[in-house]
């Protein structure tokens, strides 16, 4: 896989996606490109399909029309790409989703233990690296339910990132914390950012769209209907729609 | 080939195809070879065996019945039988858990304490050891010639021997039917007709519903009294033999005895879950409106608790029913019983287990068909009440 | 005005009594009556298992049917019989070690640190296993002693320990098909499941004891004892399915997205993320299910096992000790009792302590 995309294919792809919820159509003909190290913040009103679109990507929900190949392996019924792509795209959900029944390090060991065959010791070495890197190494022994909402949504950051993917998906990672959290975890993500990561996260927090983001999609009724970067986005918007969202997101 | 193997859609429907085609060949193989076995025994397969007389007898029958009758007419006999002996075996257990449960709920220690030993003691204790145990004291009992005598009552090693109204079997079955109006009627028209009439007249057109369903009871009693007979017909002592009266036979007394004994240590525990549920927000806000105790209990407690209860008691009862099967512990003819024996007579062994799938599958769906709909009436009820 | 708050006196014993028990006169005639009830129940039944009985052997049958109270010498004179059924005299040692075994292996899969996957198969299996070569012997010069010579407390024991470790992890593949999302599969596991909830028990035992044999080929039939564990082990299987099931319902469907986020196969999100959540939410309503098989077991005696309820009836069912039906059938409650209090206690302590962390 690694020798097809190292020249100019793009680290995702989607063409004319189409997602249907039985006769519901959550998603209408998207199309996007993401470059490798790209930052892309995806936003919009509640229902757009912003979800939808990025769990898309790693087979969470099935598309029904369209392509999605990621990092050059395309995304199909086939499902040793299936694995391949999961391993290679990390996701940071909304309500964190650690596994409660394991320690802080266990949930970070497991995946890389199980599905990526390293050895016990490796995987603890990468797992104190990364819980290092988002600033908890001391509650590796803890249990998730013993953590904060904001430690736990970065033991969520550090798991994900134990799998080494060359891709991460947030879908909303700090709309479930209280105010005073979310910057430890916007601030783990802006050093992420900085690193090199392909990231593409939903979120409203538009101050840090401005910081890191390279370009900032908006969707509504399950299209992408304005893409541009983050200066022109906020302030030269071509779409009465995007100006309105910008309008009641910035506006208090 | 390997890489068909490896799409998503190709695997599901191979899985699919696969599990059903294995379980399905699986029954299919086995039905082909016992037909093989069977017809090696000279059993021809199929339901015709259902018009041909048995040639033995069962031991409880509600319906008449000779060895001359055909196997459909036994099979109707079971499904009877244990109808009724769960119906019996459900009734007293349900009384039985009541108080019980009761007790558990009591704000007395002492009555709590003896609730709550009677369900440690009775529920721990399997159903079948129970059925065996009662069985042992009552075929000890003595003798029809040395009866105990008890009220009119006579217990016997041959089962026990009741009072009962001298009347033809028709016209029992017709007041048994008017006793049951009596009580089914009231608490219909409480439902059809609680939003047309206010409360007391409500009360009133339930009462005198009630009344000429009994008077109906009473007249159907009087009519088909047999003549020249005392109206109720008491069990006594004839040469050698009892009598007069009902005879229980020990196997039916015995299992209706440990189910309503074993049954209601558990619905007991319904019963006390279903008042725990209750919140004592609901009770304090009844009692502080100055509702008497009694009131709180009839008109907050017990209804909200009922609603609570209901499901569970719906399992509890279709688990009841399908315990009759113990019958064959004893030798009580309940349904399986007799699909065992006609199993052994007739080897028709196939056709018999199909029967009685069909059977209790029929029992369970509209045991739990009647409990949808009661449920359904209550929870409106208790909409009201929250309301 | 002026508040004076007064304590109430400390009441007296005799005050603490009055309110108590008889607050009201409903209250006094409750108090009563379950008083009287309980006296006289006590009364009766000490007398009869205690001052009135008689618990040597020496006198013999006669001299203990001729006691006013129980006759416990039945026991002492035929406990071997209920306990081990046919089972070689000399060998009765090993059948009494077995039913220890299970006994321990019981006990440590009561405590949390066997509840991993791994440890709970290990105690069962090897409990399993030690109780399988004490009783059948034939290795480690233990005579052999076959299956039909089994019986008592030790068969009882073997037909509820395999119905279990059959049934088991029965119940979770069923579970596993019934949820699958391929239609096909879930409806037919349903219909499965659904089916043999709704039958007795003792129907199922009977077709698998004695309808089986003729719709199975020869090679395949084996001992009636495993056929009768096998649908024993099936009707268990369909309750705990749904239990499990239940408890699966209970682990939040994010669990599952995030293991397959991580890259994890089916296998490894059912074994390492679904079922140790699962089961733990399903533990009180499973040992519940265990001690409800553990009573059921004694259905077998129905189709022809000398389990301990058979042996019991042959106990007092021969020759001299006919009278002492009511002592051997009390002697065996009491030993169901025993097992099965304690374990339904155990499962209660657990629900509570559950339903306390979770707050
Ligand atoms: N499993 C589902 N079944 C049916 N409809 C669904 C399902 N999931 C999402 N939808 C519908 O698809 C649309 C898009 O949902 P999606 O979750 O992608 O929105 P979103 O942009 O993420 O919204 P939010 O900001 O509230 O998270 C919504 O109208 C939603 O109701
Ligand atoms: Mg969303």
């Amino acid at each position: 896989m690694t020798s097809t995309n190292s020249t100019g294919e793009p680290a995702l792809r989607i063409e004319n996606l189409d997602k249907y919820y039985g006769t519901f159509q959550a998603l209408r003909g998207i199309n996007l490109s993401v470059q490798r190290g790209e930052k892309i913040v995806v936003c919009g009103p509640s229902g757009s399909g912003k979800s939808t679109m990025i769990r898309c990507i790693n087979r969470l929900e099935q598309h029904n029309g369209g392509r999605i190949v990621v990092l050059g392996t395309e995304l199909n019924d086939d499902v040793g790409n299936i694995d391949e792509i999961r391993r290679e795209v990390g996701m940071v959900f909304q309500h964190f989703n650690l596994f409660p029944h394991m320690t802080v390090l266990e949930n970070c060991m497991i995946s890389p233990m199980i599905v990526r065959k390293q050895p016990r010791a490796q995987a603890e070495a990468t797992a104190r690296h990364y819980l290092e890197k988002v600033r908890i190494p001391e509650q590796a022994m803890k249990y998730p339910s013993q953590l904060s909402g904001g430690q736990q949504q970065r033991v969520a950051i550090a798991r994900a990132l134990c799998m080494q993917p060359q891709i991460m998906l947030f879908d909303e990672p700090t709309s479930a914390l209280d105010p005073e959290m979310v910057s430890e975890v916007l601030d783990v993500m802006v050093t992420l950012a900085s690193e090199g990561m392909t990231m593409i996260c939903v979120t409203h927090e538009m101050g840090f769209a401005r910081r890191v983001a390279d370009r900032v999609l908006f969707m509504d009724g399950g299209e992408i209907l304005e893409e541009a970067p983050p200066d022109e986005f906020f302030t030269s918007s071509r779409n009465e729609r995007t100006r309105q969202f910008l309008s009641q997101v910035l506006g208090h | 080939m390997v890489s068909l193997l490896r799409n998503q859609k190709v695997r599901n429907a191979l899985l699919q195809v696969l599990y059903v085609g294995s379980i399905a060949a699986m029954v299919l193989a086995g039905i082909v070879i016992a037909r093989r076995n069977l017809a090696d025994q000279g059993i021809t397969s199929g339901f015709d065996f259902l018009f041909k007389s048995t040639g033995w007898d069962v031991n409880f029958s509600l319906l008449p019945a000779t060895a001359n009758d055909p196997y459909w007419w036994y099979f109707l006999i079971g499904i009877i039988n244990t109808l009724f002996l769960g119906s019996v075996g459900l009734i007293l257990a349900t009384i039985v858990g009541t108080i019980v449960g009761l007790a558990r709920t009591s704000s007395n220690d002492l009555a709590r304490l003896l609730g709550r030993t009677y369900v440690d003691i009775f529920r721990n204790i399997p159903l079948i050891l129970q059925v065996f145990f009662w069985y042992a004291i009552i075929t000890h009992l003595p003798t029809p010639r040395s009866a105990h005598e008890a009220w009119g009552f006579l217990l016997t090693s041959r089962g026990l021997y009741i009072p009962f109204p001298n009347v033809g079997s028709a016209a029992f079955a017709a007041a048994t039917v008017a006793v049951i109006a009596a009580i089914v009627l009231p608490a219909w028209l409480g439902r059809t007709s609680r939003l047309a009439q206010p409360i007391g007249q409500r009360r009133a057109i339930q009462l005198a519903a009630a009344a000429v369903a009994l008077a109906c009871a009473a007249i159907i009693l009087a009519l088909g009294r047999l003549p020249d007979t005392p109206l109720l017909d008491f069990p006594a002592l004839q040469g050698l033999n009892l009598r007069g009266g009902l005879r229980i036979p020990p196997e039916f007394a015995t299992l209706a005895i440990a189910i309503a004994i074993y049954g209601g240590s558990y619905i007991a525990e319904i019963v006390r879950g279903g008042f725990k549920s209750v919140g004592t927000g609901q009770v304090e806000a009844a009692l502080s409106l100055g509702l008497s105790p009694w009131r709180v209990f009839t008109l907050v407690r017990l209804p909200l608790a009922l609603r609570a209860m209901l499901p569970i008691l719906a399992n509890q009862y279709v688990w009841l029913m399908k315990a009759t099967t113990m019958g064959i512990a004893v030798g009580f003819t309940d349904f399986f019983m007799i699909v065992a024996l006609t199993i052994n007579h007739s080897g028709q062994t196939l056709e018999a287990i199909g029967i009685l799938m069909a059977g209790f599958l029929a029992i369970n769906l509209s045991l739990a068909a009647v409990f949808n709909r009661i449920n359904k009436a209550i929870a409106l009820k208790g909409n009201q009440l929250r309301g | 005005m002026e508040m004076v708050v007064v304590a109430p006196p400390a009441p007296g014993r005799l005050e603490d009594l009055r309110r108590r028990f008889f607050a009201t006169p409903l209250q006094a005639v409750v108090s009563l009556a379950c008083l009287t009830i309980m006296v006289f129940l006590v009364w009766k039944l000490l007398n009869w298992a205690v001052f009135s009985a008689v618990f040597t052997t020496s006198g013999g049958p006669e001299a203990c049917q001729a006691a006013a109270g129980a006759c416990w010498s039945v026991i002492a004179a035929r406990w071997r019989i209920i306990f081990f059924g046919l089972y070689p005299y000399e060998g009765q040692w090993r059948s009494a070690l077995a039913c220890v075994a299970v006994v321990v292996m019981t006990v440590l899969s009561c405590i949390p640190a066997f509840w991993t996957g791994r440890r709970i198969a290990l105690v069962w299996g090897a409990g399993t296993g030690l109780f399988y070569v004490l009783m059948k012997g034939g290795v480690l010069g233990l005579a052999h002693v076959g299956e039909e010579a089994w019986g008592g407390l030790a068969l009882t024991l073997f037909i509820f320990v395999t119905t279990c470790l059959i049934g088991f992890p029965l119940a979770i593949c069923l579970a596993l098909l019934r949820r699958s999302e391929l239609p096909w599969i879930s409806r037919t596991t349903g219909l499965i499941i659904d089916g043999v909830r709704s039958l007795p028990l003792i129907s199922i035992l009977f077709t698998f004891a004695v309808v089986l044999p003729f719709a199975l080929p020869q090679w395949l039939q084996g001992d009636k004892l495993y056929r009768v564990i096998l649908g024993s082990a099936l009707f268990f299987s369909a309750y705990q399915a749904e239990i499990v099931r239940g408890g699966m319902q209970g682990v939040a469907t994010g669990q599952e997205e995030a293991a397959m986020a991580l890259g994890m196969r089916y296998w490894q999100r059912i074994s390492r993320i679904l079922l140790p959540q699962a089961m733990r939410n399903a533990m009180p309503a499973t040992i519940n299910q265990f001690v409800i098989s553990f009573k059921e077991t004694s259905l077998v005696v129905i189709v022809g096992f000398f389990e301990i309820l058979a042996s019991g009836n042959a106990a007092y069912g021969t020759g001299e000790w006919r009278f002492a039906y009511v002592e051997v059938y009390a002697f065996i409650a009491f030993i169901y009792f025993i097992f099965v209090f304690s374990l339904s206690r155990y499962g209660a302590f657990l629900e509570r302590r559950m339903s306390v962390s979770e707050r």
